[in-house]
């Protein structure tokens, strides 16, 4: 017998019997939502971040939370624990119970009660590893003090408790490192004594809140892989928060997707992937590009921006963005959520979604790549120096370790590798914000690297840049118009105001924005919005080159295809050339004809699009390939995982021979010796490793 | 509706209200002294020497029978105008100074840091003592002196705010478009550093007040028969027991003025950054 | 650590000089000659003149004169007082007890004060006793300490005749006597550093409250005050750390005045004297040690930082 969850407040009461009922025949709910609301009342306006959100989860559980930024996910997990600060959050509806006789929000705020459920019986982990650590505690007496208030252990035993914990999420050494501080960590590391923490006292739930969204794809898929199999051997439950659908994909049993402060569909994984119900969830899937597409996929953004919360709708929230509205949708009230299948509900008025919306774009319109190559790096080389352990000795950190790259004119060449690679820092020495300390960049022949800061100006016009931070990259004291203008002022490339005018104009229409907005302030202006300035100014100087430093990677999934189908269709129409720079393996392969991977300043492959995702040679190449979760259980199930071991040194203490060797599970005694060097293995794609090429 | 917002959320205490319309009256009173003022802030008139305060002199005469309440309006005038300028050349100095060390960093910045480390360690009033000393009493130069002192916590506060702006991005892209350092400077940093700058200078104008009566209460100052409020002060005192009013009347008003500005400076900066502005 | 203290030291040591360099060239930026002041009324003796230029090095490139000057002054010779003609060196040792054992007592009280009105006011955010403080700061940050000084005086001494009007007693001659003298010398003095404490105590312990640590430390279920003290106290007093070192220099400020109106024989009233009477050495030598002591104590602070904070020890320190 299916349960009947109670999303419609009005339904509640009259269906606590049954529910009772089959609570007892199901699976035990470790924690049962009801009929949440939270809003944050603030001097002048009041958010209504949390609409009446009702989810459970069961014991040994993984339960997946989705949505965009702003969905009110977090907020829902914190309300339900109390954690948020009152002022300004106040919850105002709704009851939460755990363990089947618990009532949470009865409890009195921070009061006994409550705080003999938080860390003992429900544990959390939070996004940033780092500031979510006391920087003046150890890292051992902050795992070991919730040991000792919750079970009451002295400090011998807790001490031993601790340095099991720490085994148990792997980290090597927990003895010596007991008593280090958490600067001392990197951000996996420090994820996973949260993750210690948070097990310190076995919890029956565990709440993760986007607890890897600030790390690196790899150590992502290491803290997950180690948070699976810590809550599987201790029967834990798991509530995964998330935006990323490919991790719930990957990792959750049962998903609820939210948007706009309401859970809009819920169901088991299998279900929402392969047969969603809600407008938004398909739209979502549809924006979202993946790994194992087909190079011919467009994606489809779904236009606009999520609603403003300071008022709760009375339609449907995702009505004015929505393509499959029906006329009851603007004619009735937000819709309730309704059974749609085993587990399966869904809060929409159609019934009959059209799941699979075809790309609405010109596919066939291809672009020209030329085989001149426009800009050519050799031996790149960029070092710092930085003082050194001596008196006044320094020592040069390098940071590029010699890299070759070429890009044709009107290709998009993908660059990746995770933080701390060097990608940024080869972008940076394109366009001399750096100087390299040797090898040689020629743009269209020309060496940049030997050029003065005052030959260097005029060259600059050619070669724009694209910044990932859409917030930092515009001065907030200009107008839009200005930021977008000012590239024709500095080169003089326009006479006359109304010529200036007509060219921004023009700007604005090629991004997609109304010129009306131009005198507008940055702050004004959504994340995608900002990202079109950016790449307004960017295209001002009408540049043959430009470098995009993850330039979608701030955005939510829904306008990241926005951006992307807005770059993809400039090339179209200019031939301009992209460096596309990016941690993300699957936005790159949307977007790039080749792509080359990066680990620790050097290069490490290169090939086509196509070739590098079919067939991957480098070892490191198929580990980065195989941490991306895909967002499809299905497929999820049959890959097969490549687990790396331990974390990307710092260049400081870049291993002799092969950089990679040391995590690497093929490596040979020759590995440790030679830096081996970039040898084409098939036509136009390289790779620098001789163990899987001989 | 961005300026609406600001001002709504300045004036969001009565206390700043009330602060606001006392700074006014104070540039009112200060402005208009020859106006306002009864009687020649200067006039000795020993038959009217003492005299409580009444309906002829509202606030009293002192030891030597001149006004009170004319003094006070004139000496609003002279704390007005010293703190104003000084405030400015500290300002100007402070801004300019810290905006290079902050943008070239170097040996540029080691040898301004340095210097105003150097400052910063000689308490302000005592370096304002000695400047004032050393140049001579008149009222420039205990304008200058008066500025002078706020230099170095102005070039700190600038280097601070430059050297984070110019990391942000923006700059960056500044420098990518193919912009030069003083196009860089001026049109970037300066617009986006200079907001922390102005409050504290705005801040600082109490400060700036209270140095000045402090140096003329200590007699180092603006000299007789100019009518500072700290010199009255100090004329005052020895009176103290006869005639509390005398002391106690201009430096009340020193109190008051200085604490409008730190309130007015304090709920400026409030409203002006934008995280608080969200929480609160 | 150790390399960490090493730079800092060479950087006071710069700054030190840096100061002696300002404070001499107070001489070169004074108008008329300072052999002239010296004599007074002597100095229509044109031979003597000359004689009293060379023997104060007047004689000399402003370099050497600097140099010189700080030559004696690390070997104890301050040089001679305008006015009084006697060493500048026995004139302050004479008085720099007094101001020291103001200026500590004062600290003592606006560090313990400041701190436990921060927490207070910080605790009860928003609430009556935190409007309260907050407005007693801000008169603390705002009030002339002269006025204030004539307004205790009034009250404490001349209308309820609690305290002695002004002067000094020293310790060892009746202790009770001296306590009660310093009562309002210190407390005044205190007070602007008893106001700054306070706020900058509450303003960061509301910043720290803010931190991921601190929603960590609540989901872990720890009690308010184990959360108060032990996660969120360390962490808010690094900041009040460097008010601490401020204090310093303002209490020294605030002497000059409080001397001055309490008649206390201390060195801040012997520079006010000086000034008066365009006394230059007196204000130089005052300059110098005042600075040494604001120097060395933001240097001690400096190295707290690194004792508090393992971050600063631990990056900035030999691993």
């Amino acid at each position: 017998m299916a349960e009947k969850m109670n999303i419609n407040p009005e339904e509640n009461t009259g269906n606590q019997k049954i529910q009772a009922e089959t609570t007892r025949k199901e699976e035990k709910k470790i924690i049962e939502v009801q009929n949440l609301k939270t809003e944050f009342r603030m001097k002048r306006r009041t958010v209504y971040a949390v609409n009446g959100v009702s989810y459970y989860v069961k014991a040994g559980e993984i339960v997946g939370v989705v949505g965009e930024s702003g969905c009110g996910k977090s907020v829902t997990q914190m309300s339900s624990l109390q954690l948020l600060l009152s002022p300004p959050a106040k919850i105002t509806e709704g009851r939460v119970i755990f363990d089947g006789d618990k009532d949470i929000l009865s409890y009195d705020n921070d009061g006994e009660e409550i705080r003999s459920l938080r860390g003992a019986e429900i544990a959390m982990i939070f996004q940033e590893p780092m500031t979510s650590l006391n920087p003046v505690l150890t890292i051992g007496e902050q795992i070991a003090e919730s040991v000792r208030l919750h079970m009451g252990l002295d400090k011998k035993e807790a001490r031993k408790r601790v340095i099991d914990l720490l085994r148990l999420v792997n980290i090597p050494d927990p003895e010596s490192r007991y008593g280090q501080y958490p600067h001392e960590f990197s951000g996996g590391m420090c994820q996973r004594i949260m993750i210690a923490m948070a097990m310190a006292c076995n919890p029956k739930l565990l709440i993760a809140d986007e607890a890897t969204t600030a790390l690196d794809v790899t150590t992502q898929a290491q803290i997950l892989e180690t948070l699976q199999d810590v809550v599987k051997k201790t029967n834990t439950a798991l509530i995964i928060v998330t935006h990323n659908l490919g991790i719930v994909a990957r990792y959750a049993d049962r998903i609820y997707v939210m948007y706009a402060g309401r859970v809009i569909e819920s169901g088991r994984a299998e279900d929402i992937f392969k047969n969603p119900q809600h407008a938004y969830t398909i739209g979502l899937l549809n924006s979202v590009p993946r790994l194992d597409d087909d190079k011919t996929r467009t994606l489809v953004p779904i236009e606009g921006m999520p609603p403003n919360l300071q008022k709760v709708s009375e339609h449907c929230p995702f009505l004015p963005r929505c393509t499959q509205a029906l006329p009851e949708c603007s004619a009735n009230g937000v819709p309730v959520i309704e059974e749609r299948g085993c587990e399966h509900f869904a809060a929409c008025y159609n019934r009959n979604l059209n799941k699979a919306v075809h790309a609405s774009k010109d596919v066939l319109e291809t672009k020209t790549v030329s085989e001149e190559h426009i800009l050519e790096i050799k031996g790149l080389h960029m070092g710092f120096r930085v003082k050194g352990k001596n008196y006044g000795g320094k020592t040069t950190l390098k940071i590029l370790d010699g890299v070759d790259l070429y890009l044709r004119k009107g290709e998009t060449l993908g660059l990746v590798g995770e933080s701390g690679c060097g990608k940024t820092t080869v972008a940076k020495c394109i366009l001399r914000l750096y100087t390299p300390t040797g090898g040689s960049i020629l743009f269209k022949g020309t060496d940049l690297t030997g050029l003065r800061e005052k030959d260097l100006r005029p060259c600059r016009k050619n070669i724009q840049f694209i910044f990932q931070d859409p917030f930092g990259s515009l001065d907030p004291r200009q107008t839009i118009g200005d930021i977008v203008g000012e590239p024709l002022k500095v080169h003089k490339l326009v006479s006359g105001k109304e010529a200036y005018n007509n060219r921004v104009k023009e700007l604005f229409e090629m991004v997609g924005l109304d010129y009306a907005m131009s005198s507008r302030a940055p702050h004004e202006l959504s994340g995608g919005q900002r990202q079109r300035i950016g790449i307004a100014r960017a295209l001002a100087s009408e540049p043959e080159l430009i470098i995009c430093d993850e330039p979608v990677s701030a955005l939510d999934v829904s306008v990241q295809a926005q951006i992307l189908n807005l770059l993809e269709g400039i090339q179209r129409k200019t031939g301009i050339s992209y460096l596309f720079i990016a941690h993300d393996l699957s936005v790159v392969r949307h977007i790039s004809d080749r792509i080359a991977v990066m680990y620790l300043g050097r290069i490490v492959e290169i090939a086509d699009c196509d070739q590098l995702y079919n067939n991957p040679v480098h070892p490191y190449t198929k580990a980065l390939l195989s941490a991306i979760p895909i967002p499809d259980p299905e497929v999820e199930k049959a890959r097969e995982r490549i687990p790396l071991l331990g974390e990307m040194p710092s260049v400081s203490r870049r291993p002799e021979g092969c950089s990679f060797h040391p995590r690497c599970t093929f490596a040979c005694d020759t590995c440790s010796r030679k830096v081996p060097e970039l040898v084409e293995c098939e036509s136009g794609h390289l790779v620098a490793c001789p163990v899987m090429y001989k | 509706m961005k300026d609406k917002l600001f001002f709504s959320a300045l004036f969001a205490k009565k206390i700043v209200i009330v602060c606001t319309v006392i700074l006014g009256l104070f540039v009112l009173a200060a402005v208009f002294a020859p106006v306002l003022a009864p009687y020649d802030p200067a006039a000795i008139s020993l038959k009217d020497k003492e005299v409580a305060p009444c309906l002829a002199h509202l606030l009293g005469t002192d030891s030597l029978g001149r006004d009170v309440l004319s003094r006070m309006l004139y000496g609003a005038r002279i704390s007005l105008s010293i703190s104003l300028v000084s405030v400015l050349i500290g300002g100007i100095s402070g801004m300019v100074l810290g905006t290079l060390a902050g943008y070239f960093g170097g040996v540029v910045d080691m040898v301004i840091s340095r210097c105003a480390d150097a400052l910063i360690s000689i308490p302000p009033i005592i370096l304002t003592i000695a400047i004032g000393t050393a140049l001579g009493q008149s009222t420039l130069n205990i304008m200058i002196a008066v500025g002078i002192s706020s230099i170095p916590g102005n070039i700190r506060m600038m280097r601070a705010k430059v050297l984070s702006v110019k990391e942000r991005d923006f700059v960056t892209a500044a420098r990518v478009i193919g912009e030069d350092n003083k196009w860089i400077m001026l049109r970037h940093l300066i617009p986006n550093c200079i907001s922390p700058l102005i409050i504290s200078v705005a801040m600082s104008l109490g400060g700036a007040i209270m140095a000045e009566a402090t140096l003329s209460f200590l007699g180092i100052g603006i000299q007789p028969p100019n009518p500072a409020w700290g010199t009255m002060v100090s004329d005052g005192m020895r009176y103290l027991e006869t005639k509390p009013y005398l002391a106690l009347i201009p430096g009340f008003a020193i109190m008051i003025i200085v604490l409008s500005f730190n309130i007015v400076g304090d709920a400026l900066r409030d409203a002006l950054d934008p995280r608080i502005r969200g929480n609160s | 650590m150790g390399k960490y203290i090493a730079k800092r030291v060479a950087q006071a040591i710069v700054v030190m000089f840096l100061v002696t360099i300002i404070s001499y060239a107070l001489i070169q930026i004074m108008p008329g000659d300072a052999a002239v002041i010296y004599l007074g009324s002597d100095a229509a003796d044109e031979e003597l003149l000359a004689r009293t230029r060379a023997e104060l090095n007047l004689d000399k490139p402003f370099i050497i004169q600097w140099v010189l000057w700080v030559k004696n002054f690390m070997l104890g010779d301050f040089g001679k007082s305008f006015h009084y003609h006697l060493p500048v060196k026995d004139m302050i040792m004479e008085r720099l007890g007094i101001t020291f054992t103001l200026g500590l007592f004062a600290l003592v009280i606006s560090v313990t004060v400041g701190i436990l009105l921060g927490i207070a006011a910080a605790t009860h955010r928003n609430k009556f006793w935190d409007n309260v403080i907050n407005v007693l700061a801000n008169i603390g940050i705002s009030a002339p300490s002269f006025w204030i000084s004539l307004l205790c005086i009034y009250i404490f001494a001349l209308h309820f005749k609690l305290l002695p009007v002004q002067g000094y007693v020293p310790p060892d001659k009746d202790f009770g006597d001296a306590i009660r003298h310093m009562i309002l010398p210190c407390f005044i003095m205190a007070l602007p550093s008893i106001a700054t404490m306070t706020r900058q105590t509450r303003a960061s312990i509301l910043d720290v409250l803010n931190e991921d640590y601190v929603r960590t430390a609540r989901s872990k279920g720890l009690k308010k005050n184990v959360i108060l003290f032990k996660h969120v106290l360390k962490n808010a007093l690094i900041p009040v750390l460097t008010v601490l070192g401020m204090s310093i220099a303002s209490l020294f400020g605030g002497s000059v005045m409080v001397e001055q109106i309490f008649n206390i024989p201390g060195m801040g009233q012997m520079v006010t004297t000086a000034v008066l009477n365009r006394d230059i050495p007196i204000i130089q030598a005052y300059i110098v040690i005042i600075s040494l002591v604001i120097i060395l104590s933001a240097l001690l602070v400096d190295i707290a930082y690194g004792i508090v904070d393992p971050r600063i020890r631990i990056a900035k320190g030999e691993k």
